[in-house]
């Protein structure tokens, strides 16, 4: 077998599941629509992380509980072969929509604002080959890579903070819980796919990890280092701009430093810390095709995960640049995965919780 | 083998197809777009590009740019049409200034052109915009300098002179796009025009005895378009100008002020000269039928040898009141306009718990209303008493 998982420290893995909660929480927004009924985004935020929190312990004290070393065997052990196999290929399919949500984000940022003249597929080819790449070498090169580029990230919001910051309204956030009570608890649910998504897939290769122990404690900081800096993220756009303003736009997170006033060097700091950021969207998309793919060749029983991942990664950026080029039936299965992703995960997520936390494997 | 799979991916990168790059040299990179009525079709649009001209419509050299116009029955006709008569393709990635006039800004036109124009043109949303007093060619050409042919110094010394005299307003697109949108607050904009031109209208607040508007300046100075005052909108139309003081103190009370100069007569007819500087962020607190402002300034006396007799506590006196009575004066003109530049509507928000309530609300209908009181406090930095002791 030729899984590549490898083996990597607490701090690898808390830094790649961290890299995907920042960039899936960030950049996988559908303007349009999360702000089209006032700004709740960040509020929505932070329930959802307390939410995932809870979900994430319940999952781990279920592997505990039936001596699971991975969510692979959870599904099994806890939900039987029929439907934890269901549950599999769901997970794999949510995992690919979860690299393709934020490389969508990123390719009309440098389209709109960087590379004008270029087209969507020039761009998708270097996706493509960072993601296949990274992720056909395996788990621990890719958790590594993600240790060494890890401060760069909080570093490069902390810059787009502290140029922008001179612009933030108070007004801007008003009203404070954007719609109603409903609009908040669908953002809330909207909020839970890209808050736990990354979880999902730490737990997926958490044989790496060298012990649920340190899956736990590497989760947790992810969720929690990850996310506060989503919800900074929201608060700061939302006291940048209105939220008629970011309901009809795109990258707001860009604009904030890229429209900076006043500031001269801050037009030569944009380009660099988008950068920065593009190359995060690589390493989160190659992380969740390898748990993906290792999912996948578990369930079927391929040995060399390097061609699996390598489909994954081609399939995944097809199905962008279909999306990108308007393909109606991709559109609208994009739409509907939007919308209901969270439902699909959560499903086979409550139930592992619910039958694992009761349930304990029989010793054999 | 690891090699074959590196070489192997490397060619992939040539899968890409052409990235269609052109040299720099073949692009027309565009500085200035201006916008305006046309004679025969409904729009004139005038570029100023940053190559020597070279197409068929109408152009003038100016060192190194050139500005260029073409009529049409849209922004993009016209562009269009411009293209046809030009060796490079236009790139509008560099635009810096967008330029309205007057007519198109009353008749509430400008939101409907940029809203397609900026994403199509890939123009960025950090672009100022100005209005200018009616022909836009020229005042795009008159902000043209053999030291500052790019118009870039200027832009620059337009970001100063809003913080050194408060004068000047330096709106971008984007802000500009929020206020038409929002409820909020309504904007204003810069207002320009070239030096010879005719003001056709006067300051809706009954401004100073010497107009201070961009256009009727009575300087001989390098360039032939000044910048000063602004227009003021009431959502997205255009309902008047106000004059550079009066400017100023819109910018006093809604804290986008730094520092600027003030004119006040008293007794005899003799005017004293005063330096403000902003001392704390205004606050605003808004009750059923009224707003009330607390502004807290500091004064420098620019020419003290004149108030011989005066003290300290006089002179505070008298600019407090002499701003309170402008304040109410501005606010009145721009609320009878129904334009809320002093941002009103920024503390009406808060008062709401959703987003729905407060777009169904008929917040205009309330402003309208709404009686104004402005509470200053001076503090005067050097004044006669000072320099007696000295």
């Amino acid at each position: 077998m030729n899984l590549r998982e490898g083996s990597f420290g607490m701090q690898e893995s808390a830094s790649a599941a961290a890299i995907a909660v920042i960039v899936v929480g960030i950049f996988s927004i559908n303007n349009a629509d999360v702000y089209a009924r006032g700004n709740s985004m960040w509020l929505s935020s932070i329930i959802a992380l307390a939410i995932c929190s809870v979900l994430f312990l319940c999952l781990i004290r279920a592997m505990e509980k039936n001596r699971c070393n991975s969510l692979f065997e959870l599904c099994h052990a806890v939900l039987g072969k029929v439907i934890g196999s269901l549950a599999i290929y769901a997970l794999v399919l949510l995992m690919l929509l979860a690299a393709i949500l934020p490389l969508n984000g990123f390719l009309q940022t440098l389209t709109r604002f960087i590379f004008t003249e270029a087209s969507d597929e020039s761009i998708a080819i270097y996706f493509l080959v960072g993601s296949s790449v990274l992720s056909m070498l395996g788990m621990e090169i890719l958790a590594r890579t993600s240790r060494l580029i890890i401060w760069l990230i909080p570093l490069s919001f902390i810059a787009v903070f502290a140029i922008s910051a001179s612009e933030f309204e108070a007004y801007r956030l008003y009203p404070l819980a954007g719609s109603d009570a409903r609009e908040l608890l669908r953002q809330v649910a909207l909020s839970l796919f890209r808050y736990l998504m990354p979880l999902l897939a730490l737990l997926s290769v958490s044989r790496g990890t060298q012990g649920l122990r340190f899956s736990k404690k590497a989760g947790l900081i992810a969720l929690a280092s990850g996310g506060v800096l989503s919800v900074l993220c929201f608060l700061a756009e939302g006291l940048r701009y209105g939220y008629t303003d970011l309901s009809s736009m795109s990258s707001p997170i860009y604009r904030l430093i890229s429209e900076a006033r006043f500031s001269e060097s801050s037009f030569r700091v944009d380009k660099a810390i988008l950068f920065i950021w593009v190359m995060a969207g690589i390493l989160s998309a190659a992380y969740f095709v390898y748990s993906a793919s290792l999912l996948y060749c578990k369930k079927t029983g391929v040995g060399d995960i390097r061609p699996v991942a390598l489909c994954m990664s081609g399939l995944a950026l097809t199905f962008l640049l279909m999306l990108r080029l308007n393909v109606g039936i991709v559109e609208c299965i994009m739409a509907r995965l939007y919308s209901d992703a969270w439902m699909v995960m959560l499903v086979p997520v409550v139930l592992l919780c619910i039958i694992g936390g009761a349930k304990r494997r029989k010793s054999v | 083998m690891k090699r074959l799979i590196f070489i192997f991916f490397m060619f992939l990168l040539l899968l890409s197809g052409c990235l269609k790059s052109l040299p720099i040299d073949q692009y027309c990179y565009v500085i200035d777009i201006g916008v305006e009525r046309g004679e025969r079709l409904p729009y004139l649009v005038t570029l100023l590009i940053n190559s020597p001209a070279a197409g068929s419509g109408e152009s003038e050299s100016t060192g190194e740019v050139a500005a260029v116009t073409a009529e049409g029955r849209s922004l993009f006709e016209a562009i269009e049409t411009l293209s046809a008569g030009m060796a490079n393709e236009f790139n509008f990635s560099r635009v810096s200034l967008l330029t309205f006039s007057r007519d198109l800004a009353h008749e509430g036109e400008i939101e409907e052109l940029m809203n397609i124009a900026l994403g199509k043109l890939k123009i960025r949303a950090n672009t100022r915009v100005m209005i200018v007093e009616s022909d836009v060619k020229a005042m795009l050409e008159g902000a043209v300098s053999a030291s500052d042919p790019s118009t870039g110094k200027l832009k620059i010394k337009v970001e100063n002179a809003v913080l050194s005299s408060g004068m000047v307003v330096d709106i971008k697109w984007s802000e500009l796009k929020e206020a038409f949108e929002s409820k909020t607050h309504d904007a204003l904009v810069g207002f320009c025009a070239v030096n010879e031109s005719e003001i056709r209208a006067v300051d809706m607040a009954g401004g100073d005895e010497y107009p201070y508007f961009g256009g009727s300046l009575l300087i001989e100075g390098e360039l032939k378009t000044t910048i000063m005052g602004s227009a003021v909108f009431a959502d997205d139309r255009m309902v008047g100008i106000l004059d550079g003081q009066n400017t100023m103190l819109v910018q006093i009370a809604t804290g986008a002020f730094s520092k600027g100069r003030i004119r006040l007569s008293y007794g005899n007819g003799k005017e004293l000269s005063v330096m403000l500087y902003k001392d704390a962020t205004p606050r605003l607190s808004l009750e059923k039928d009224r707003v009330s402002f607390h502004i807290e300034l500091n004064a420098d006396i620019e020419m003290p040898e004149i108030m011989e007799n005066a003290k300290a506590g006089e002179l505070e006196a008298l600019v407090q009141e002499y701003l309170r009575e402008r304040l109410i004066n501005v606010f009145k003109a721009t609320r009878d306009a129904g334009a809320d530049v002093f941002g009103v509507g920024k503390a009406a928000i808060k008062e709401f718990d959703s987003a729905g309530d407060w777009e169904a609300y008929d917040w205009k209908g309330r402003f309208s209303q709404l009686q104004a009181s402005f509470t200053i406090a001076i503090r005067i930095g050097e004044s006669p008493d000072d320099i007696a002791l000295e």
